[in-house]
């Protein structure tokens, strides 16, 4: 396994999409910065980072998988790894580390957005009810972190579904944009369903919000530990499934 | 060193590998051979544990399952397209499974590749490409490399690097896979031949067996040629002459070697007549087909 994730480690440095995410991800927070009013929930939700990370994760998950297949390496990846596990593991890891990484990036970058845009205003410390700034944006990071988990498994599973990244990258977009909105409403639409389609992968999404937010359990209709267990057992779902059709692939 | 006990492959529900059966003993170096389609990359793939398949693949006793390829830790191969990551040079390509620098550099210098091992391989020439790809094959000093039209792109300087570097392995221990199309440059390195047709074996044996069961004609010169074609004739043995020289069939040379001790007629020479290896393999093509 150390193999693995040594060889996944190195590649994934080494190919344009590792710097150039950390890059969109700086620029995007840059146009929210600009774009919009400076408020402390444009710092607790970290410039709109919440919201581009899965976007950038999924589009970077189902092309570290893609490239195997479309660089005609994964018969030498497939023969040279002791099973079909470590690999599938390996690059869910480092996509998972990945994350870990642009959330850290997003949360110094959002320190210093803020320094830049408001001096001492707006200070970490500041306490916004029982919670400090700093702890909501922590909080909002972390439940940005588990939506990650779900939106990397998703991303790998969708690429062995649909061998097609530019479609499981417009999924990821139509998730990131219109999944809580539809989710909502087909709740709203079926009130008397709404215990049972509060469970759809779509209304997972709320786990980067209400964390902080406790209004937002409201609309999800799931409280804070049943949106971490409900995304965290899709993610295990998915990572099956993933799985499962990556086995099954012939090469 | 490696074993194939009754495999068979199926794609799509159809029989791709008949029950094939061979092993390969270290340090040979073995010719799968056969027209497009008869299987060839497919029983690579098989034994590199990338389909499924029935029936028992080992390395050393060792199996290899689709999904158990513990037994391929020291396998090289070569399969269809070289395995290159095109953002990466082709240093950093071989780094990737290097266990020994010194084993990559020697490489590298052997493959004649030092002027652009360190550009980005996605400038690379098919040729370069391909050199890459069997130096990928060849590194960590594999018990078996498996190599898919190796010659593939590769200018005649590269095909005797790379023949040449093939025999030296073999020299060493590695056992060999390779198919090609280019029969004329396997038959230079080759000690075993495998041919395949409609996922059968056909022919499966050392390469000295096969010159001398496939030549069927032999050269015969003889000091009287006008006494040997009479005694011949008598004999009901049928030959071509030209001058001193005879061409007769390989079954009759121990008839006529025990004949010519009767009369004490002497040779001067009895050699098999040259045949091309490809026309060799197509006829034993024609004659499987027309059996079958």
């Amino acid at each position: 396994m150390k193999t693995s994730l040594r060889t996944e480690y190195y590649k994934f440095i080494h190919q344009k999409a590792f710097p150039v995410s950390l890059l969109v991800l700086l620029l995007l927070m840059v146009y929210s910065a600009l774009t919009a009013k400076l408020t402390t929930t444009q710092i607790i939700f970290e410039f709109g980072a919440v919201q581009w990370i899965p976007i950038i994760l999924i589009a970077m998950s189902s092309d570290f998988f893609a490239m195997e297949y479309r660089h005609h390496t994964i018969s030498l990846l497939l023969y040279k790894n002791p099973n079909k596990w470590q690999i599938y593991c390996a690059k869910l890891l480092i996509i998972i580390l990945h994350s870990l990484i642009l959330s850290l990036v997003a949360t110094s970058f959002t320190v210093l957005l803020k320094w830049l845009l408001a001096g001492h205003r707006y200070h970490l410390l500041t306490q916004l009810g029982q919670q400090t700034l700093l702890s909501s944006m922590l909080a909002n990071i972390g439940g940005t972190l588990i939506y990650a988990l779900f939106i990397v498994t998703l991303g790998f599973m969708l690429i062995m579904l649909l061998h097609l990244n530019a479609a499981v990258i417009g999924i990821g977009l139509a998730l990131g944009f219109l999944g809580a909105g539809f989710s909502v409403a087909l709740m709203t639409a079926l009130p008397s369903l709404s215990h049972v389609i509060r469970w759809n992968p779509l209304n997972m999404i709320f786990v980067t919000s209400q964390l902080v937010n406790p209004l937002y359990s409201q609309a999800s209709h799931l409280s804070n530990p049943q949106i971490i267990s409900g995304t965290l057992i899709y993610a295990l779902l998915f990572t099956l499934i993933g799985y499962l059709l990556f086995k099954r692939r012939r090469v | 060193m490696l074993e194939l006990h009754h495999v068979d492959t199926f794609i799509h529900h159809h029989r791709i590998i008949d029950h094939v059966s061979f092993s390969i003993e270290p340090g040979s170096i073995v010719g799968l051979i056969g027209p497009n389609g008869a299987g060839k990359t497919t029983i690579m793939k098989t034994i590199l544990g990338l389909t499924k398949f029935t029936g028992q693949i080992s390395i050393d006793q060792q199996p290899i399952t689709e999904n158990d390829h513990h037994a391929l830790a020291s396998v090289g191969a070569l399969i269809e397209h070289p395995a290159i990551y095109p953002f990466l040079t082709g240093r950093q390509n071989l780094v990737l499974y290097a266990h020994d620098p010194h084993d990559l550099e020697n490489l590298v210098r052997i493959l004649q590749m030092t002027n652009y091992i360190d550009h980005p391989s996605k400038g690379y020439s098919l040729g370069m490409k391909q050199k890459l790809g069997i130096a990928i094959a060849l590194l960590n000093h594999p018990r078996l490399v498996i190599l898919d039209e190796p010659m593939n792109g590769l200018d005649v300087e590269a095909t005797i690097c790379v023949r040449q570097l093939i025999q030296h392995y073999a020299d060493q221990g590695t056992a060999f896979l390779i198919s090609s199309h280019i029969l004329s440059e396997l038959q230079k390195v080759m000690t075993q031949v495998i041919l395949i047709n409609q996922g059968r074996v056909i022919v499966n044996q050392p390469i000295a067996d096969f010159n001398r069961l496939n030549h069927q004609d032999y050269h015969l010169t003889v000091e009287d040629p006008t006494v040997t074609a009479q005694l011949l004739t008598s004999h009901h043995i049928p030959f071509k002459r030209n001058d001193h020289q005879f061409v007769v069939d390989r079954h009759t040379i121990f008839t006529i070697q025990d004949l010519f001790a009767e009369h004490h007629l002497y040779l001067q020479e009895l050699a098999p007549v040259e045949t091309n290896f490809e026309q060799i393999i197509v006829r034993i093509l024609d004659e499987q087909r027309r059996s079958a």
